[in-house]
């Protein structure tokens, strides 16, 4: 339901945001065209802080058995500004955790360059490895990895009590701390994470959601300037994921951390990131903004993994002049979308055209404009604040999401005119690159 | 840990290669001699009607037990957990006098009591009305034994079921006897195929309690004839020990080959990661005389046969008539006063103690390169020592102690080392014989702390030193102390393989026991009993005090669950 909020909210900035954005895509095309790579987040020219972090060519290849191999990083390439919330999204086995267990130096890749902070700590072609514990960095684990045989305090103060001079927000902190000072970082984290009273518990004494925080709390103890979550929320209810989820954003925002965040909720990834890293087999298939990536997905994986998506199949007709948009020929009718950026089609070429179920607009009179169909709605499914129908338009089944009002919902069966903003729609490769 | 392994493996083979070749020539002589051993036909005969019987029966008690701890509320926490325990607590040694002395034909405590209650109903018997020297008592007592391995083994199964599995069944219409038959028991199948062998395992290599109730009885069983051939022969009859020797051997392979080809088709694969709460039957009014199973199981396998061995020391003497008054000590200072006796008792604890040490901290390094490296990548040398390591742990529990023991007799006995008879070959056997039993324990603890917790120190800053000091060691050491004195228990009640190994100059407890018990002085083979039991179970009580100490409700759950091999998958 959150989610359905927040589609409609973006939805409607995107409406205002999109014209003006036209000049800043332009450059990041020509960009794009010169390094080939995906070089990231660099939208600004000059001026702009290094990286915090940056990973070039990563490949890491298992090998299970004899014969079976895994490519869990494919050459991957990402750089990681500082502050910035960066989540990796994909589906298991996309090479997400691998890519942070390489950052953390949990994992060595086969080849490939890891900076932090720009200096090298890893290096195949180099033989440059530095351990976990040098490379001045924080991680949550999935599995809250509290250590059992120490108390809350105990647990938060470990970081504290190993480090010397590693401190990662570039302050000399080169002599060991003293007692006061751990006990005044470890009460400071804890209160942080609002369970100050646990001090002196066992993990083993704690519910799930506090087991979560105090791991949390030692994540953010020694206030390094990178912190790495490694789906830390995916064994607590909902509940508490969600009363986390908020605090744990709320933390980053004022502590000013860069943070890397490892999920394969598509809702998480939304809410957290400010960058959003979609991987699959080992490869990153788009980056971007939460709203790049929600409503101008660069192929139809990442526009069905981040969120549902109406696909209708035809050939291209009609492209712009400056290679944004394009007009495909369906089954129903010519329908106009915008090609992603970067991705030009030559006529004839078969495409998919895909828009978001809330893109769709229904509406009693027949409307002006282009992407316009009659139909007749079936099965509607509430959502609470949305509800959602199957519209037949011609003979495919599209999903389209209205918000549910007291008054004027429409029926089961109405006869009604569906129409979708050529804005709103992307043109996509009919294969994934 | 490539010397470990060297230890294992050339000794077998000597035995195995000894078969064919004597003194460097190829020969035919130790098969022609042992398929001309004379009752061979019978003493095979004897040996499986022995195992089934026993085994039959052990499996139908020990699984019906480990159903109840683990699916139903018949459960009672350390009591019935701790079951497996009880061949450690009181050792078969210990256990076979005690049954000797509760069921013996005259002066039998059991059969005294027996007696009585006849008497009562107007029967009058001078002896029995049970024996001991009797195919019942026999089986009776291996049964008794057998009973722990099938207990562990069937729960470790039922605990990594998925009850989801078994509530699905429920759900689709079928009653809990349905779901027994066509879910729980199929996906049992494994553990009941590795209960079988490890029963074959552990009959074929039992000696003490055959030695002790088969032999008089005149049952003619396998490893007694093993031992008599090599250490009660002048010259030892190697040939005949070595061919009986492939015989249990090859039976073992044979049911090696089958719970492999059983396996093979994988269709078991029913056990999740998840760690899943299975549902307990709830027993009702069956739960009291259903628990008392497991009460009777632990009075027969423990409490008489101890309560046996203690009435007879503190008496003094063993007779018809128990002289409550005069209860001393006496029997254990007239037992000490033998020289031999006394060093037999250090010998053992000392061996005990320095093969328990070094064979836990093998055992950790083995599981440190099982655990804490990932399986893939490494060099080849790596590689091989992870083989090696892994081997030298799993052959141990294959091979039955007496054949091993006759591989050291081959490998280290005679030229160039001349160990035979030392204290030397006795800790090597010692070491190799029972590192397994450290190895279950040490891998139960590194498989509960798992991966992030060390990795997560790593990131927080620690070093591997660190890690190692302030991670790994706190939660290992509770397992650690758990194997060290399973460990130590077996060597220090050893009889099997020091029957072969000792020496005149090496005296240990276990063969002391034997020889005692050839002279017949009963006084003090009861005080030495005793004396065995008592240094076990202290030691396991020291141990399991010390390690829950060290995790004092906040350490890995269940170090000792974990050290006999019980363990969840997520736990």
């Amino acid at each position: 339901m959150a989610r359905c909020h927040r589609y409609q909210r973006s939805e409607q900035l995107i409406r205002v945001a999109s014209h003006s954005k036209e000049e800043g895509e332009s450059d990041v095309r020509t960009q794009r065209s010169l390094t080939l790579t995906e070089t990231a987040f660099s939208r600004s020219q000059g001026g702009a802080p290094p990286p915090v972090a940056s990973v070039q060519d990563l490949v890491k290849v298992y090998t299970r058995g004899r014969h079976e191999s895994v490519t869990a990083l494919n050459g991957v390439s990402l750089d990681f500004p500082p502050g910035a919330f960066v989540v990796l999204l994909g589906p298991s086995g996309c090479g997400k955790t691998t890519l942070l267990r390489s950052i953390a130096g949990l994992e060595r890749p086969d080849s490939g360059d890891i900076r932090l902070r720009s200096q090298l700590v890893f290096s195949a072609s180099e033989g440059i490895y530095q351990p976990p514990e040098r490379r001045g960095l924080s991680m949550m684990f999935q599995s809250y990895a509290l250590w059992p045989n120490m108390t809350v305090a105990d647990n938060v103060c470990y970081p504290l009590r190993s480090r010397r001079g590693a401190a990662g927000d570039g302050s000399a902190r080169a002599r060991r701390l003293s007692r006061a000072e751990i006990n005044d970082l470890m009460r400071k984290a804890l209160t942080m994470v609002g369970i100050p009273e646990l001090e002196h518990r066992y993990p083993n004494q704690l519910s799930g959601g506090q087991q979560q925080r105090v791991a949390l709390a030692r994540a953010v103890v020694w206030r390094d300037d990178i912190v790495l979550f490694d789906e830390p929320l995916s064994n607590v209810d909902a509940r508490v994921r969600d009363d986390l989820r908020r605090e744990l954003a709320e933390m980053q925002r004022s502590l000013g951390f860069t943070g890397v965040y490892v999920t394969h909720d598509q809702a998480e990834a939304m809410q957290l990131g400010d960058r959003i890293v979609v991987m699959r087999s080992g490869r990153i298939e788009q980056q971007g903004s939460p709203r790049d990536v929600y409503l101008r997905p660069r192929n139809r994986f990442v526009a069905n993994f981040v969120g549902a998506s109406n696909e209708i199949p035809g050939k291209v007709s009609w492209v712009s002049p400056d290679g944004t948009s394009a007009e495909v020929t369906t089954g129903v009718g010519k329908i106009r979308g915008r090609l992603p950026e970067g991705c030009p089609v030559a006529l004839s070429t078969e495409v998919v055209v895909a828009w978001r179920p809330e893109s769709g607009v229904l509406s009693d009179a027949q409307p002006g404009g282009p992407n316009m169909w009659s139909v007749r709605l079936a099965d509607p499914v509430f959502l609470g604040t949305h509800t959602e129908y199957i519209a037949h338009v011609g003979e495919n089944r599209v999903r389209v999401l209205q918000t549910s009002e007291s008054a004027g919902a429409p029926h089961e069966g109405s006869e009604l005119w569906l129409s979708v903003d050529p804005e709103n729609v992307s043109i996509l490769p009919l294969v994934d690159a | 840990m490539l010397a470990v392994a060297v230890l294992t493996v050339y000794p077998l083979g000597r035995v195995i290669v000894r078969l064919f070749i004597r003194d460097g020539h190829l020969t035919a002589a130790p098969i022609t001699s042992t398929l001309s051993y004379p009752d061979l036909d019978r003493i095979l005969l004897n040996t499986f009607i022995l195992l089934a019987a026993s085994g039959i029966a052990a499996f139908v008690l020990g699984s019906a037990m480990a159903w109840l701890n683990e699916r139903t509320d018949a459960r009672m926490g350390p009591l019935t957990d701790g079951l497996p325990l009880v061949p450690f607590l009181l050792p078969p040694i210990a256990g076979a006098i005690g049954w000797v002395m509760l069921l013996s034909d005259k002066s039998g405590y059991l059969n005294l009591i027996l007696r009585k209650v006849l008497a009562v109903i107007g029967v009058n018997l001078d002896s029995g009305p049970l024996s001991i020297n009797s195919w019942y008592a026999l089986i009776w007592v291996y049964m008794l034994y057998m009973v722990p391995f099938v207990y562990v083994i069937m729960s470790a199964g039922m605990r990594n079921m998925d009850g989801a599995l078994e509530e699905q069944s429920r759900v689709c219409g079928w009653g809990p006897l349905g779901t027994l038959r066509n879910v729980v028991i199929p996906s049992l199948r494994p553990s009941v195929l590795s209960s079988i062998f490890v029963l074959v395992w552990f009959g074929t290599a039992l000696y003490s309690v055959p030695a002790v109730i088969a032999r008089p009885a005149g049952i003619d069983v396998l490893t007694v004839e093993i031992v008599q051939l090599l250490a009660f022969t002048f010259p030892p009859n190697v040939d005949s020990a070595v061919g009986l020797s492939c015989i249990i051997l090859l039976a073992l392979a044979v049911f090696w080959a089958l719970q492999r080809r059983a396996l093979r088709s994988n269709r078991f694969g029913l056990v999740t990661g998840k760690a899943t709460r299975a549902p307990r039957v709830r027993l009702g009014l069956w739960k009291w005389p259903l628990r008392c199973i497991f009460f009777g199981y632990i009075t027969a396998a423990v409490v008489l046969p101890f309560a046996a061995l203690l009435i007879v020391t503190l008496n003094g003497y063993w007779s018809a008539h128990i002289n409550w008054g005069s209860f001393s000590f006496d029997a254990f200072r007239e037992a000490l006063s033998e020289r031999r006796s006394v060093d037999a008792i250090k010998d053992s604890v000392l061996l005990g103690a320095g093969a328990a040490t070094v064979g836990a901290v093998i055992a950790a390094i083995i599981s440190v390169f099982v655990y804490g490296k990932r399986v893939n990548g490494g060099s080849k040398l790596l590689r091989a020592l992870r083989w090696s390591g892994d081997a030298s742990v799993k052959l141990p529990t294959a091979v039955p102690n007496v054949v091993l023991a006759i591989g050291f007799i081959l490998a280290l006995g005679g030229a160039p080392l001349y160990l035979g008879g030392t204290v030397a070959i006795l800790f090597l056997a010692y070491l190799v014989l029972y590192l397994p039993q450290a190895s279950i324990a040490s891998d139960g603890a590194f498989g509960q702390i798992g991966s992030e917790l060390p990795e997560a120190s790593r990131v927080s800053g620690a070093g591997p030193g660190r890690t190692f000091v302030g991670i790994y060691l706190p939660l290992l050491l509770p397992g650690l102390f758990a194997g060290w004195s399973l460990l130590f228990t077996r060597v220090v009640s050893d009889v099997e393989a020091s029957s072969i190994l000792a020496g005149p100059r090496t005296p240990v407890a276990g063969v002391e026991i034997m020889t005692i018990y050839s002279n017949g002085i009963f006084s003090d083979l009861a005080a030495m009993s005793v004396l065995l039991v008592t240094i076990s179970g202290a030691t396991l009580a020291v141990m399991m005090a010390i390690s829950k100490w060290l995790a004092p409700g906040r350490g890995p759950r269940r170090p000792w669950r974990a050290a006999i091999g019980i363990k969840g998958r997520n736990s």
